[in-house]
C-alpha cells in the first residue's frame, strides 16, 4: 500500500496545476492592461479541437518602425488606447524597447489565435465574423503577458459580444 | 475454469494425482496475474475522461465560466479525495479507475481553463503540465492497461513538443528548412531512446515494474518500427545532392547509444542476445545511411532484403532470449514482408515468376528454420515478458 504523503502528492498535484492556471488567467485578466485589436478571419473552425473561431490581430500602422516584423529581435510595443479605441503599437527591437503596455515579439503577433465559442453558436458566429471583419467591424480585447502569452478577454463582433471572459471590458 | 478441466481430465488419464493437481491449483491461483478486469476498468474509465473532455469541448453557454470553473475544482477534489481513499485502502481496481478519471479530468479541466480563459497556450504546454503532474497519480495504479494509459499520456505530449521544436527551430532560430529537417530527423530517430533508459530506471523497476515494462518496450517497439522505416529510403531515387545530409551521421550517433548502452541496461542478457540486436539497429542505419550516400536510381528490392533482415535480426534476438511469442511475431513478419514483394514484383512474366519462385524458397527456408529453431516446447517466456 502507498504511503500517505505519497498518495496525497499523487492526488493533489493534478489540482495544483488546475488551480495554478486559474489563477494565472484570472491574475492576468484582472491586472494586464486591456489592448484592443481590430481582427481579421483566419481558417474556419477544427472540428477536432473543438470548437472556436480562428483569427488573427491586425496591427495597426506602426508609430515607429524600427526593424521588420519577420526578425526573431523585433517587437512590437503595443499601448493601449483611449476607451472605444484600437491600440497603437511601435516596431522596436525587443532588446531595446522603451516602456510599453505589453511587449510582443512581432511574429508572434501573426500567430493566428482560437477563440472558444459554445458548439451551438459556433456556425452563427463564424459566418458574423467572416462578415464583419473585413471593413474593421471585429476586435479582440487581448491581455499579454510578460512571457508572450497572449490572452482573449473579450471578442466583438459589429459591437455586439460574442462571449468575453470580463463582459464589460471596453473597445466596442 | 479452464485449468480445473484439465487438471481434472490428466487425473482421469492417470497423468498426474489428486494431491499434485490440488497443488497446481493452488500455484495457479496464487501466481495468477488478472488481465481482463484492470482492463476493462481502464477502458471504462478512459471512457469517462475522453466524456468529459468532450464535454468540456461542447463549452455550453448556458453556464457561466466561473461556474464551469467552480464545479470543475469541486468535482476534481471530489474525485481526488476518492483516489486517497481508494489507494490508502488498499483497494487495487478501485485505485485504478479513479485514478484513470481524474488523469482524463485533469486534462479537460485544463482545456476548461484555457477554454473559459481563452489563453493561447500552445498545446504542448499543457500536454507537458498533464504527463508530468498525473505521473505520481498513475504510479498509484498498477495495472498494465493503466500503466498504458500513462505512457499514452506521454507519447501525446512528447508528439506535441517535436512539433513545437520544430516550428521553434524554423521560426526563432531561422535554421534552414533542410537543418530543420535534419534536426528532426535526429529527434525522431533519438526518441525510443528516453523510453528505454526510463524503463531501465532502478527505482521505476522496483517500484512500479508494470510502468518500467511499459516504457521499455514502447521504447523497443518504436526502435523496431524506426528500423524497418529507415530501409524504405530505398523506394526512392537519390539525385547527384545529398537529400538528408548531417542528420544521416547524427543518427548514427544515435544508433549507437542502445548498442553501447545496452550492456548496462541489460547485463543479463546473452552475448548473442545482444549482438542481433545491435546486428538489426546496424541493418537499418547502414540501409538508410547508403541510401543518402550516393545517386542511385530506386531500388525497391534493397529496402525489401534489408528489411527481411532486419525482422530475422530481431527475430534472433528474440530467440536467443527466449521470448518464443516476439520470435514468432517477427517471422511473421518476415512472412508477410515476402507477401508484399510478391505484390510488388507483379509486372512482366518474367519478373512476377522469378518473385514467385524466389519468395516461395524464402518462405519454405523459413519454415524450416522455424521448425528447427531450438525453442523448446512451452519454454519460452511468453507474452510481455520483456522484449528482445
Amino acid at each position: 500500500m502507498a504511503s500517505r504523503s505519497r498518495v496525497a502528492l499523487a492526488v493533489l498535484l493534478p489540482l495544483a496545476v488546475i488551480v495554478a492556471g486559474v489563477v494565472s488567467a484570472e491574475r492576468r485578466s484582472a491586472l494586464a492592461p486591456h489592448l484592443v485589436f481590430e481582427i481579421e478571419g483566419y481558417d474556419p473552425r477544427d472540428l477536432l479541437r473543438g470548437h472556436y473561431l480562428q483569427f488573427r490581430l491586425r496591427v495597426p500602422e506602426p508609430a515607429t518602425d524600427e526593424c521588420q516584423g519577420t526578425d526573431p529581435d523585433c517587437c512590437l510595443c503595443a499601448m493601449a488606447g483611449e476607451l472605444g479605441e484600437t491600440v497603437r503599437v511601435a516596431r522596436v527591437s525587443c532588446a531595446d524597447a522603451p516602456p510599453c503596455d505589453a511587449l510582443l515579439p512581432a511574429e508572434r503577433a501573426a500567430i493566428p489565435l482560437r477563440f472558444y465559442v459554445p458548439e451551438d453558436r459556433a456556425p452563427e458566429l463564424e459566418r458574423q465574423l467572416a462578415a464583419v471583419a473585413g471593413h474593421g467591424g471585429a476586435r479582440a480585447d487581448v491581455a499579454i503577458a510578460g512571457d508572450g502569452t497572449i490572452q482573449v478577454r473579450g471578442l466583438w463582433l459589429d459591437g455586439l459580444d460574442a462571449g468575453s471572459v470580463a463582459p464589460s471590458a471596453p473597445g466596442r | 475454469m479452464r485449468l480445473a478441466r484439465q487438471l481434472a481430465r490428466w487425473q482421469a488419464e492417470g497423468l498426474i494425482d489428486a494431491a499434485t493437481a490440488e497443488r497446481i491449483a493452488k500455484h495457479e491461483a496464487a501466481h495468477r496475474n488478472p488481465f481482463v478486469m484492470p482492463a476493462l476498468v481502464a477502458i471504462g474509465a478512459g471512457a469517462i475522461a475522453l466524456g468529459l473532455v468532450s464535454i468540456v469541448a461542447a463549452n455550453w453557454a448556458a453556464i457561466p465560466g466561473r461556474v464551469k470553473i467552480a464545479v470543475d475544482l469541486a468535482a476534481s477534489m471530489a474525485l481526488a479525495a476518492a483516489t486517497a481513499r481508494a489507494a490508502l485502502r488498499g483497494s487495487r481496481l478501485a485505485t485504478d479507475a479513479l485514478a484513470t478519471v481524474l488523469w482524463g479530468f485533469t486534462l479537460a479541466s485544463l482545456a476548461l481553463v484555457g477554454q473559459v480563459y481563452q489563453v493561447q497556450s500552445p498545446a504542448w504546454r499543457s500536454l507537458l503540465l498533464w504527463a508530468a503532474a498525473t505521473t505520481p497519480l498513475l504510479l498509484l495504479a498498477g495495472s498494465r492497461p493503466v500503466a498504458v494509459l500513462w505512457a499514452g499520456g506521454w507519447l501525446l505530449a512528447q508528439a506535441a513538443g517535436w512539433a513545437a521544436i520544430f516550428e521553434w527551430l524554423e521560426r526563432d532560430v531561422g535554421i534552414t528548412p533542410h537543418d530543420a529537417s535534419n534536426a528532426m530527423l535526429v529527434l525522431v530517430a533519438a526518441a525510443p531512446l528516453p523510453w528505454i533508459a526510463i524503463g531501465r530506471l532502478r527505482r521505476l523497476l522496483r517500484d512500479h515494474p508494470v510502468h518500467a515494462r511499459v516504457a521499455e518496450e514502447i521504447g523497443w517497439l518504436g526502435v523496431a518500427v524506426l528500423g524497418a522505416l529507415g530501409c524504405l529510403a530505398w523506394y526512392s531515387a537519390r539525385g547527384p545532392e545529398p537529400e538528408i545530409g548531417w542528420g544521416v551521421l547524427a543518427t548514427g550517433l544515435v544508433a549507437a547509444v542502445p548498442v553501447l548502452a545496452l550492456p548496462r541496461w541489460h547485463p543479463e542478457w546473452s552475448a548473442s542476445q545482444r549482438a542481433a540486436v545491435s546486428l538489426a539497429i546496424g541493418i537499418a542505419w547502414a540501409t538508410f545511411a547508403l541510401g543518402d550516400a550516393f545517386p542511385r536510381p530506386a531500388a525497391g528490392w534493397v529496402a525489401a532484403i534489408t528489411q527481411i533482415l532486419f525482422f530475422a535480426a530481431l527475430a534472433w534476438a528474440s530467440a536467443a532470449g527466449g521470448h518464443e511469442r516476439l520470435f514468432r511475431s517477427f517471422t511473421g513478419l518476415i512472412g508477410l514482408r515476402i507477401l508484399v514483394v510478391y505484390l510488388e514484383v507483379f509486372g512482366s512474366l518474367l519478373t512476377t515468376g522469378l518473385g514467385l519462385v524466389a519468395g516461395g524458397l524464402l518462405t519454405l527456408a523459413l519454415v524450416w528454420a522455424w521448425r528447427r529453431s531450438s525453442m523448446p516446447e512451452g519454454g519460452g517466456k511468453g507474452e510481455g515478458d520483456g522484449v528482445a
